[in-house]
This record gives structure tokens, C-alpha cells and sequence, in this order.
């Protein structure tokens, strides 16, 4: 059983991706044994009003809800926010909210993140942050995207007090201490190196708990987050966990 | 028969991973062959620590003879000593080529004696390149040579054999397939690097054939295999930038 907590459908503004589409996603799915994943719409991250993406997102993975679950991508600066979390979670049964930092407007420590996860907690939806969506060594001249610190993150994860969250396409990042300390569940997406060598980081920094599969197709090759897993010394139930038993605990609606 | 074309190893001195790592690695894998060097990132290098670093290689080679092929590491601002090591290590030690780094552009005068020297033994000239688009790397790396800089002295001397290293090294990939189907035959592109976004290598393959592509890994071992399996290419194809093509280069030499 794998589940897979990084996935992306649409197009990316800079470079032609060979596949976009939700049937495509599924191929690619079913090419590599994945059985489950989040989805998110690239071209949400780029709209001025990133719900049209949502509602998009919805549309086209309507008739495969037993294996997609889409994922709201929300900027917070843009008017109506509150509104557009509330349709993804009611609506569209969206159980988690992605926030870009990279590519939108504010930063994590700004008030107007605070809000916005408070009102998906209030929600009941997961919030997923992303590190980084795109290496910005080869960016765009059109991409004026920032680098987001570690320490932003976390800064902003600290506020919400045992709540728990997920952190997407990020190095192993230590978490928190603390009984209160909130949860902080990383993808394998950007643990890579020698065979299995970036996930058995992730292993002593983050703990088997904490870790999820995630291989950020269809915006990059997902074999080689495969083979990460592959190959890392892991005993079987720690590689069930990062597999699909944290996802799938995490996120009621992947059962 | 797979040839990792682009790798590194240390036996002794660091910091690149130890050679029995590699190795392990490289056979967990299925990769039979893995040319390793170990380059000096220092601008002004210093000779005896270049033949330090060679010598680190050679030790690598005389543990796995069947597995370890050395690249000779040279700065080629080191006249005399760049001839002097070429000749110790490819010519009287069986190192199967030489390795730049990016003290000089490709286009620079000063590889004219190395450049012609390597076509009159008929081995390969591997240099770190890329063509990245963000201030930091280029700050760090500012005579970094893209595909575009391999051009003139490929036309130059035709018969010596050149390889622009990492597609997925960081930075604008496209540009560098771009710029490389303008180069003549005799300039090869290796797969490597911690890039592995979706579509690179069926675009390297379409615009330029599959028999100007060397798989390599460059040290990040999951995703320069995982991203060549993924590929969307035929069989033969996939032969020949496993191997195929670089076993060809190899037959090349003329001592």
C-alpha cells in the first residue's frame, strides 16, 4: 500500500510538463503501485484568485475521489479568502489546505497566516506548508518567487500549540519540543541522496511517525522518491508507516 | 551494461562519499560501472592537493578494479602540471578521462593544450556545468559553463570527445538541450543531478538523440536512476544512455 501525501495536476507557467490531467496522474499512479494521493492544482499557486483552481481541481477529480483528495491552495492577501476555505471544506470536501509561501504574498509569521490556519483548524482541515514548491536555480525570469527560511516555518508552526501539520518538499527540519509542541509531519519528496540516505536523515531527525511518501508528481519523475524508500535501512513497519500509515491517520478522508 | 558516467568517491580525504559507498550503492543498483573523480572546488587550486585528490582515485581504482573507473581531476591554469598529471594518471595509471570543474569556462584559451591532448589519447572530457538563473549560484559559480560554451571548442577540434555534465545539475536544463543541439556530435550530456523534473530526459532525447546522453548520478544516486527508468522512451534508447554510449567512448581510446 503506498499513499502519496505530494501530488500536483495543471500546468506550471514556465515549462511544458509532459502530463497534467487527472487520468494522467492515475496512470502514473497506477505505473508505480501508488494507490492513494493528495492533489493540488499547479496553476492555483499562479491565478490572482487561486479558487477558480480549486474549483477546477474539484471538477476534475470528481469521479476519482476513492483515490484523489484534493488539496485548497489559498493565497491569504486575496479578498474572500475565509469564504473559499469554507466552500473547499463543505463544498468540495477538500480535507487540506496547501499554503505557498515561495509564490505568494505574505509571510508565515504575518497575522494574515495566522488567521487562515486558525480558520482551517476551526475547519477541521490539515494545513499543509510547502518549503518550496520549485529549485529556484533554474527559475524563470518571470519567477520573482522567495526562498522560504526553515525558521519562518517553524515560527509560525509554534504558534498553534499541539495542533499538527505537514510540510511539504522541505529538507528534514527538527521538530519541536515539548508535550504541547505541535506535530509537524514531513514528506520524503526532498530527502534524497546516496541510496536511502536522505530518508534515513529524515528517519533520525523527524522519527518514522512523522514521516510521509510524497513524490511531488506530476511537476517531477516519481521513481526515484520510490526508490528512496526502496532502499533505506528501515525495518518493514517503519517503511509501512512513511509509506501510508501516517497519511492515512492523519488525514481520516485517505481510509 | 550500466555506466555511471559522472560520479565521485573519497578514500582518504573526504568529502565526498567513501568509495565503498559508492560501490554499494552503485550495486544495490544495478550499476556495474562508476567513473569517479574528485575535484577541487578551490579557485586558485593547489597542485599537490590535485594530485592528492588523484591519488585518492587511483587508491579507489586499485579496490575495485571492475567497478571504479578514475577521471583525472585537472585545473587547467596548471600548465605544465595538467600535462604532467594527465600523463601520470590516464596515460600511466588507465584513468579513462579527465574532470573540470569550474575554475575556467569551457571556451577559455587556456583548455587548448588539454583539449588537444585529450584527442590525441581519445578520452572523454567531463566538466561540471549548467546554466543556472538565480544570483546565488551564479555569485558562487561565476565561470560556470553552459552547453553554449562547449560550442566553439567542439568545432575546433572534432576529434576530442566532450561532456557537458548534469542536465540536472541545477538550472535552466532547457537551455542547456537548446544550446547543446548546436554543438557538434562530439559533445555528449550526462543525466545526473538532484533536478528530476518530469519530461527532461524524453526532451533531451527528442532534441538531441539518445545516443548523445550518458546516464550519470553525480552522487544523487536515487534520482539519476530513477528518473532514466521513469522516462518515457524505447528500450534502445534506454540501452543506450545506460551504457551503450558511454561503453562506445571508452572503446575510444588510443593508448
Amino acid at each position: 500500500m503506498i499513499y502519496d501525501a505530494d501530488t500536483w495536476i495543471g500546468h506550471w507557467p514556465y515549462r511544458r510538463l509532459p502530463r497534467t490531467t487527472a487520468a494522467e496522474l492515475l496512470q502514473q499512479m497506477d505505473s508505480q503501485g501508488i494507490d492513494k494521493a493528495l492533489v493540488g492544482s499547479l496553476q492555483g499557486i499562479f491565478y490572482k484568485d487561486s479558487h477558480e483552481a480549486n474549483r477546477e481541481l474539484a471538477e476534475a477529480v470528481r469521479r476519482h475521489r476513492d483515490r484523489l483528495i484534493p488539496c485548497a491552495i489559498i493565497n491569504p492577501t486575496y479578498f474572500g479568502w475565509a469564504d473559499d476555505l469554507k466552500q473547499c471544506r463543505e463544498e468540495f470536501a477538500m480535507p487540506v489546505l496547501r499554503l505557498i509561501p515561495q509564490y505568494h504574498p505574505y509571510k508565515l509569521t504575518d497575522d494574515l497566516a495566522t488567521e487562515i490556519v486558525a480558520a482551517a483548524h476551526e475547519l477541521k482541515m490539515r494545513v499543509a506548508v510547502y518549503g518550496r514548491v520549485m529549485d529556484l536555480r533554474g527559475r524563470s525570469h518571470l519567477d520573482h518567487s522567495r526562498q522560504v527560511p526553515a525558521d519562518e516555518i517553524m515560527a509560525m508552526f509554534k504558534k498553534f500549540r499541539g495542533a499538527s501539520f505537514m510540510l511539504l518538499n522541505s529538507g528534514p527540519v527538527k521538530p519541536p519540543r515539548g508535550a504541547k509542541a505541535p506535530k509537524i509531519f514531513q514528506d520524503t519528496a526532498m530527502m534524497h541522496g546516496g541510496c536511502g540516505v536522505g530518508v534515513e536523515k529524515g528517519l533520525k531527525t523527524c522519527t518514522a511517525e512523522r514521516l510521509m511518501f510524497g513524490s511531488t508528481m506530476l511537476l517531477r519523475y516519481p521513481k526515484p522518491a520510490l526508490i528512496a524508500i526502496e532502499t533505506v535501512e528501515a525495518t518493514k513497519a517503519q517503511k509501512e508507516k512513511i509509506l501510508y500509515k501516517n497519511l492515512k491517520r492523519l488525514i481520516p478522508e485517505m481510509a | 551494461m550500466r555506466i555511471d558516467c559522472h560520479a565521485h568517491c573519497s578514500v582518504s580525504m573526504g568529502p565526498w562519499p567513501n568509495h565503498h559507498q559508492v560501490v554499494a550503492d552503485a550495486r544495490r543498483l544495478g550499476v556495474d560501472k562508476v567513473c569517479c573523480s574528485h575535484p577541487l572546488a578551490t579557485k586558485p587550486t593547489d597542485p599537490k592537493q590535485i594530485r592528492r585528490a588523484n591519488n585518492d582515485i587511483m587508491a579507489a581504482m586499485r579496490t575495485y578494479p571492475d567497478v571504479i573507473l578514475g577521471l583525472c581531476f585537472i585545473d587547467p591554469g596548471h600548465i605544465r602540471f595538467a600535462q604532467d598529471e594527465i600523463t601520470r594518471c590516464v596515460v600511466d595509471s588507465g584513468m579513462v578521462g579527465l574532470k573540470f570543474y569550474h575554475q575556467y569556462r569551457m571556451d577559455d584559451p587556456v583548455f587548448s593544450p588539454v583539449i588537444e591532448r585529450c584527442a590525441e589519447l581519445g578520452v572523454p572530457m567531463l566538466m561540471h556545468a549548467g546554466h543556472p538563473t538565480d544570483e546565488e549560484t551564479l555569485a558562487a559559480q561565476p565561470r560556470i559553463s553552459g552547453a553554449d560554451h562547449f560550442i566553439a571548442p567542439a568545432k575546433l577540434c572534432p576529434e576530442a570527445i566532450f561532456i557537458i555534465g548534469h542536465i540536472g545539475g541545477g538550472g535552466d536544463w532547457e537551455w542547456q538541450i537548446k544550446a547543446m543541439s548546436h554543438a557538434p556530435k562530439n559533445v555528449y550530456m550526462d543525466t545526473s543531478g538532484s533536478v528530476i523534473d518530469a519530461g527532461m530526459i524524453e526532451k533531451a532525447v527528442r532534441d538531441l538523440g539518445a545516443e548523445r546522453l550518458l546516464f550519470a548520478t553525480d552522487m544523487s544516486t536515487e534520482r539519476g536512476v530513477g528518473k532514466i527508468l521513469d522516462a518515457d522512451i524505447t528500450p534502445r534508447q534506454r540501452e543506450m544512455i545506460w551504457g551503450g554510449n558511454m561503453q562506445r567512448i571508452l572503446k575510444m581510446r588510443k593508448i
